[in-house]
């Protein structure tokens, strides 16, 4: 029981009765209860709910009747994504008591597997955010360094696997919230194409670039979560009907010959990239090279427009989704006695946090009339430059590598009063947004301070099975460390 | 608002004609009414410090105007397909668990502010 850390491992001593779904589900239960007031991952523990689901997965698997690798599995769920009878708050006051009236369509494909629901992780207010310091609720830390960052939005979500807090975790990302907190953690974290697993049931950030992503410790625990979650769903108008493979059975494949290109625009000298980032991909690189893989240098060559063009889109459209939040319908009222307009604005004034008020006036600032075509238009006529570049780097290579972030996790406060710091830390990760292509980030080493540092591969459309079973084989060769923290 | 317009337009011409960069400028005026569009009441402590980061951040995404793109489309969808629609039909009613998450929810109902 005490070799159990990952999903996979987790998977197969369920299969082999060597543990049960309940002995899984109270061990991640009790390490909530013992360390988890320190780090601060979870915002609710289903204790009830999951040792209920735990016991029905044990009583399926006694009469063969198991629903396979995820059956009986805990897993941690960002609080973004709603499980019917569990708070959903986004990690905000404005939904504080909400209690989700529906399961999201990857939950009830969870559930349909018999993966044991545990929990709501903490993350930033609605998305928004890179350290996990937005949480109206908690800081969560890094913990594999306390005084560190673990990254965001999906901060609980990767602090979770970082500390043995669940086999198995969902996030959602924009700009990044999956492969950046991945990176900072040292775990695994891929964000699937735009359109592969459902958005029903998932709190709208960015409507245009969001996508819930998986968490594990290995790749192969990531595969096998997404190939749970992934799929068409006919109540998300975005999702598309392509057949989802098995992705674990497409791990271990040569990779001799696969093409992998750098973006040499991601080498300029204006590219902030921490030294020991840098070094850490090119020994990546040898790496994929002595596996028989073929390297170029391609390029992007609107890519260093990403981030100006991503806050200009995800502002504009979190201004029109946050709308909804009135005081009406949702969570607690300010102001009711001063008529509707009184109580709209004193609500959505006193409960949205600091950063989602700056973007929510930046978005409406852009869809002004005066500034839309100027802003607006311009940022989605550089968005259409980048998917441009995509396409034709894909025409050469079949995958892209680069560094996931350029640095390592920082400090906790170091940014959070510098916004435009905060937003260029995610250099790396929202091309793939904007793109609407797969990208995971895994473990490549650690810097001197012994933080983890994250390698990322990036996929054409619905090809994740290709840069999975790339990250798997990289995973193999580089033999990282990345056990959960003790 | 009125100003910030004149401003932002003075500034694309300026830009244009001299290639001169002007650090982009928004008026308490602009910001108070942005605040007002977007039904946030905020302190004039926050509206202060949210008008200079709003500076920063624009002054940030000029780069946007380094390219020339008279001749792009703006993106439509990133992934080309044809949106997908499903039959009008009711599948789950949620109905009375989800008017329960509202503070006014009465005998069924949601109380709100008086209108008339």
């Amino acid at each position: 029981m005490n070799n159990i850390n990952t999903l996979t491992q987790a998977s197969i001593a369920l299969k082999f009765g060597k543990t049960t779904s309940v002995e899984l589900t109270q061990k991640c239960i009790q390490r909530i209860e013992s360390i988890d007031e320190n780090i601060g991952c979870y915002l609710c523990v289903d204790k009830i709910g999951a040792m209920k689901q735990a016991i029905d997965s044990d009583a399926r698997r006694k009469f063969n009747q198991s629903l396979g690798e995820l059956d009986g599995i805990p897993i941690g769920i960002k609080d973004m994504i709603s499980c019917k009878g569990l708070p959903l708050n986004a990690s905000s006051k404005i939904l504080q008591d909400y209690l989700a009236s529906y399961d999201a369509t990857v939950i009830r494909n969870l559930r349909s597997k018999g993966a044991v629901i545990i929990g709501k992780l903490n993350q930033d207010e609605f998305g928004m955010g890179s350290s996990g310091e937005n949480s109206a609720y908690k800081i969560c830390k890094n913990p594999v360094n306390l005084s560190r960052t673990p990254g965001g939005s999906s901060s609980g979500s990767a602090a979770a696997i970082a500390a043995n807090l669940a086999f198995g975790t969902l996030g959602t990302d924009t700009g990044g919230s999956v492969r950046q907190p991945a990176a900072f953690t040292g775990t695994v974290g891929i964000k699937p194409t735009y359109g592969r697993v459902s958005r029903f049931g998932v709190i709208a950030f960015a409507s245009s670039l969001d996508q819930v992503g998986v968490f594990g410790h290995k790749v192969e625990d990531a595969a096998t979560l997404l190939s749970g979650i992934a799929g068409y769903d006919e109540q998300d108008s975005t999702s598309i009907k392509i057949s989802v493979p098995n992705y674990n059975l497409t791990l271990n494949r040569d990779i001799k010959g696969v093409r992998i290109g750098i973006p040499k625009e991601y080498l300029n000298k204006d590219v902030a990239l921490d030294p020991e980032v840098k070094t850490c991909v090119e020994n990546a690189i040898s790496r994929l090279r002595t596996l028989g893989a073929k390297v170029y240098f391609i390029s992007l060559p609107h890519v260093h427009l990403s981030v100006a063009a991503y806050h200009i889109i995800s502002t504009a459209e979190a201004s029109s989704n946050l709308a909804r939040y009135d005081g009406i319908r949702y969570g607690p009222r300010i102001g009711f006695e001063g008529g509707f307009k009184n109580l709209y604005k004193e609500t959505r004034g006193k409960l949205f946090g600091a950063e989602v008020k700056r973007r929510i006036l930046l978005g409406t600032f852009v869809l002004s009339a005066s500034c839309y075509d100027s802003y607006y238009i311009k940022a989605q006529k550089i968005r259409s430059l980048i998917v441009d570049d995509f396409r034709n780097a894909f025409t050469l290579v079949d995958a892209i590598i680069c560094p996931t972030v350029p640095s390592v996790a920082y400090p906790l406060g170091e940014r959070i009063n510098d916004p435009l710091k905060m937003y260029l830390g995610d250099i790396f990760t929202i091309p793939a947004n904007l793109a609407g292509l797969p990208g995971i980030s895994i473990p490549g080493g650690f810097s001197k301070e012994n933080l983890p540092i994250g390698i990322q591969l990036i996929g054409r459309p619905f090809e994740e099975s290709n840069i999975l079973n790339i990250a798997h084989m990289l995973e193999k060769i580089l033999k990282i460390n990345n056990e959960p923290v003790k | 608002m009125l100003l910030s317009a004149v401003y932002i337009y003075f500034y694309c011409i300026v830009n244009i004609i001299y290639d001169i960069k002007l650090p982009m400028q928004i008026s308490m005026d602009c910001i108070e009414k942005i605040a007002n569009l977007a039904m946030l009441a905020l302190s004039k402590t926050e509206l202060e410090t949210y008008k200079k980061d709003l500076e920063n951040i624009l002054n940030y995404v000029k780069v946007l105007e380094s390219v020339d793109t008279s001749k792009v489309e703006p993106i439509r969808c990133v992934i080309p397909i044809e949106l997908n629609e499903r039959v009008d039909e009711v599948h789950e009613k949620i109905g009375e668990s989800s008017l329960r998450n509202s503070a006014g929810f009465e005998n069924n109902l949601i109380k709100v502010p008086k209108i008339i």
